[in-house]
This record gives structure tokens, C-alpha cells and sequence, in this order.
């Protein structure tokens, strides 16, 4: 997963812009974040195309504190190490 | 200063009629009323363009309609393009643009199977955070468990919203739920997104309801009821979920409600009806406690007590809410409006709020992206 750090404040976010949200600084720095730490995890039955019928949706944090979301096919509890990655279709967790 | 008088209903519900067609139902007692007098159309709709396949429906309809050289527009602010269609239409009035403008707020969305529907409508989050298969009840889902856990509030809390409000609908010859459920249906009823239940959320509808409304000096010399439009307060959070510093609350609903009740003169305490934006029934009780109604972490106290019943001291989503009237997105904020025109000039029948002078809709975009909130009073 891609965060966008600010060059100018360190402010780190998940969806881009392009001015910083803190400082309006305009320069960049792509975080590669493949870890976190779970903040909440529901089972989603009613799921949205062109997802799988049922699965866990994880809210987890990161190390810089950005709150980000991610797809499992277990539940996981809160205060677990998630290992995150891309996949096609979208972002999955499973359990350090 | 400007006033609702008249307003119109299609029932909701799944419907076989195409959008143009839906939106010529409500409008047109209206048109055969005031055809002659409409200087401006305002369509409430968001999404046509993905359910209907259609694009500029303010000319479609209006054409519909004959009132072909009538000036149009189209307004889509997700599920808060009613609340938005107001303000336009309150502004403008405002500003002398325009003298009588007729409002049609419509959705035609039953024609997909739901999964499709849930991912059209989830095309207003981001894609970055969209991506890893979020829904709008998702996010639901996550704002219950966080308020349940934060406020030590009894999961009944949550479900008695859905009990209220299908009470409600059942009183609601336009709603689209004409039944009530009772607090053990709702739940046992099927998980969509845990802990949420099917009949905490709205169902998907089809619908449309058109409003009147005008200058305060031309309705005056009018024979029939109206409702001032005593303040508008319009507020944006952020569209990234992933931004948000709280999941209890929603930045943009205590900002827009503010601003209303600021520019109003008119304070939560004195409001007498009120309708929320409840497309997951936590949201009846996150927006009755940014809206001002009650203190933070209170609400579902105030939903245990039947304080927020049409018998209560704040009836809350008289009308059934988008919980069980249902919610064809660009219909909502307008059907809002409405039912407080309704119930503030005494036409709202068994669903009658006793006394109601004073009112507020809460017409909201996204999962809080941005809302609307309006305050009426001053019947005539
Ligand atoms: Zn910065």
C-alpha cells in the first residue's frame, strides 16, 4: 500500500493531493507500508461488486498513525500486527 | 425570506415506471396548479447517469412536463443533492433570480441487483480507500461498534431506531416499508454488515417528491398554508474517510447545523420536528447529537426513552426517515423538506407531530462528505 508524505511537514496520508492537508506544501514522497495495527475489524455480508460475497474489513494503523483499510478472510482482533498487500483487487491483511 | 407551499409524493418503493416518468408523477399536481407561474426547475437526482442511463434529466423532464422553455437544472450531491436542491432554490430566491421555483427530487435505482447498487453508490469514497472492498454500510458498521464501545449505549439502542422508524412508515401512506417490525425482528433480522442488521439500513428505492417554493411577499398573497425557510447551514468534511479523527461524530452535520440554527435564530431545544438523514439507523442517533438535540454520547438515551417518538418531546423521522419511507437518493433531502412542510401545516395525517411549529431536515452527502441542514418555522 502507497501513502504520500509530505517533503515539507512529514504529514502522511492515504488519498493523494496535491497540496499537503497541514502546511500546503506541494512535494511528496511516496511510503510503501506493508504492516499495522488492527483498530477494527467487521464482517461485511452484503459486499459490493466485483468483491467476494463475504469478508472481514480490517481499519488498521499504521506506524505513521494513517488509518488505512484492508480486506481479510478471517477476523482479526484488535491490537494484532496486520502483514498488508496489494492484491488486484485491492488491498488484504492476514495476521503478523 | 423564502417559503415551501405545496409539495407532492410518488410512493416509494420498487417501482416500474423509467425516472422521467416518476419525476412527472410528483411534479405534475403541481404543474396543473402553478404551471403557468414556474419560472425555474431544480431536479434532485444523483445518479441517473449510472442506474438510468440517462444524462441532463432537467431537460428530459421538464419536457415531460411541457414546460420546455422553463430554465433547468440538475443538481446531484450524492444523497445530499435534496438538501442542496433547497439551498439552490432558497438562494435563489433570496437573490431575485428566480420567483417560483419547482423543486423534483427523484432516483430510480431498483432496476440492479444490490451488490451492483452497493458498489455504484460506493463510487463516492475514494478509490484509494474504496479499493479494499468499503461500502457506505461498512462504514456503518464501523461507526456503531465505535459508538456502542465509546458511549457504553445497549446494542437495543441502535435496533430501536429501526422499531421507531418502521412504526413510523406504517403511518406513511408514501413509504416504502408499510409495516412494523418489532424489536425482536430487527435483531434476528439478516447481518449485512455486523452488527448492523437488514432492517437498520434503508432499503433501495424508487421515488420521486416535487416542492413549491417561493418569496415570502408572493405567498403571502397566496390563499393557502406555507413554511418559511427561517435559515440554511451547508458545511463539507472530509471525503477521506481514512482523514477523519472520529468515527462518533460527523464534522460536517455539527457545522451545517450550526450554521442553520445560527442564521435562524432558532434553537435545537425549540424544534418541534425533525428529520435526520438515517440511511444506517446509527446515524438517527450520531446526527441528533451533532445536530445539537442532545449531548454527545446521549442520543440513544434519548431513543430509549421514546423521547425521540412522534408522541415524544422531538419526533424524530415522523415520516418513517430513509429507514423505512425509503431512500431513492436524489428524492430524500427533498422528501425531507416535504414532510416538514407537511407536518407544520397539519397535512401530515395518523403521522401528525402535535403542535408543530418549528422544524429541521438534516439532508447529508456521502458518509458525511458534506450536509445540509435546514430550519422552517412561521406557518401562515
Ligand atoms: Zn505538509
Amino acid at each position: 500500500m502507497i501513502l504520500r508524505r509530505c517533503g515539507n511537514c512529514g504529514e502522511t496520508f492515504l488519498v493523494p493531493r496535491v497540496r499537503c492537508p497541514k502546511c500546503f506544501g506541494e512535494n511528496f514522497d511516496e511510503v510503501v507500508v506493508n504492516e499495522g495495527v488492527v483498530s477494527d475489524c467487521i464482517e461485511i455480508i452484503a459486499t459490493p461488486d466485483p468483491y467476494p460475497e463475504r469478508y472481514f474489513l480490517v481499519l488498521a494503523k499504521t506506524v505513521d498513525g494513517v488509518a488505512v483499510f484492508c480486506r481479510s478472510d478471517k477476523e482479526i482482533a484488535r491490537g494484532s500486527t496486520v502483514v498488508i498487500e496489494d492484491l488486484e483487487l485491492g488491498p488484504v491483511c492476514r495476521k503478523a | 425570506m423564502s417559503v415551501i407551499f405545496d409539495a407532492s409524493f410518488s410512493r416509494f418503493g420498487k417501482r416500474v415506471e423509467g425516472i422521467i416518468d416518476l419525476s412527472a408523477e410528483s411534479a405534475l399536481p403541481l404543474v396543473r396548479k402553478y404551471g403557468k407561474d414556474i419560472d425555474f426547475i431544480i431536479v434532485s437526482n444523483s445518479y441517473s447517469g449510472e442506474y438510468n442511463g440517462i444524462s441532463g434529466i432537467n431537460n428530459l423532464v421538464s419536457t415531460r412536463l411541457s414546460l420546455d422553455s422553463i430554465p433547468s437544472v440538475r443538481v446531484d450531491n450524492t444523497s445530499g443533492s435534496g438538501g442542496s436542491a433547497i439551498l439552490m432554490a432558497h438562494s435563489m430566491i433570496e437573490a431575485g433570480v428566480a420567483q417560483n421555483i419547482l423543486v423534483i427530487g427523484a432516483e430510480k435505482m431498483t432496476s440492479y441487483p444490490t451488490r451492483k447498487s452497493t458498489s455504484i453508490i460506493a463510487s463516492l469514497l475514494h478509490p484509494e480507500e474504496r479499493a479494499a472492498g468499503l461500502s457506505l454500510p461498512s462504514l456503518a458498521a464501523f461507526m456503531t461498534k465505535a459508538y456502542l464501545q465509546e458511549f457504553g449505549a445497549p446494542r437495543e439502542s441502535v435496533a430501536r431506531i429501526a422499531v421507531k422508524n418502521h412504526h413510523n412508515g406504517s403511518l406513511n401512506p408514501y413509504a416504502h416499508f408499510q409495516s412494523e417490525v418489532s424489536l425482536d425482528e430487527v435483531m434476528n433480522s439478516r447481518i449485512i454488515a455486523d452488527p448492523l442488521r437488514i432492517y437498520e439500513f434503508c432499503p433501495v428505492s424508487d421515488g420521486s417528491v416535487s416542492i413549491m417554493m417561493t418569496s415570502e411577499e408572493n405567498a403571502s398573497s397566496m390563499s393557502g398554508n406555507y413554511v418559511e425557510i427561517l435559515g440554511t447551514g451547508a458545511a463539507s468534511g472530509t471525503s477521506s474517510i481514512s482523514a477523519r479523527q472520529s468515527l462518533t461524530s460527523i464534522e460536517s452535520v455539527k457545522r451545517a447545523s450550526e450554521l442553520a440554527f445560527r442564521r435562524s435564530g432558532v434553537k435545537p431545544s425549540y424544534v418541534d420536528v425533525a428529520e435526520l438523514h438515517d440511511m444506517a439507523a446509527i446515524l438517527e442517533i450520531v446526527e441528533s447529537e451533532d445536530a445539537g438535540f442532545f449531548r454527545k454520547g446521549h442520543g440513544w438515551e434519548a431513543v430509549m426513552n421514546g423521547e425521540t417518538e412522534i408522541t415524544g418531546s422531538l419526533p424524530i423521522n415522523a415520516s418513517g426517515g430513509l429507514n423505512s419511507k425509503g431512500h431513492p437518493i436524489g428524492a430524500s433531502g427533498v422528501a425531507q423538506a416535504a414532510e416538514i412542510f407537511l407536518q407544520i401545516t397539519g397535512g401530515a395525517g395518523r403521522r401528525q407531530v402535535k403542535d408543530a411549529r418549528i422544524g429541521f431536515s438534516l439532508s447529508m452527502a456521502g458518509f458525511g462528505n458534506n450536509a445540509t441542514a435546514v430550519v422552517y418555522g412561521g406557518a401562515s
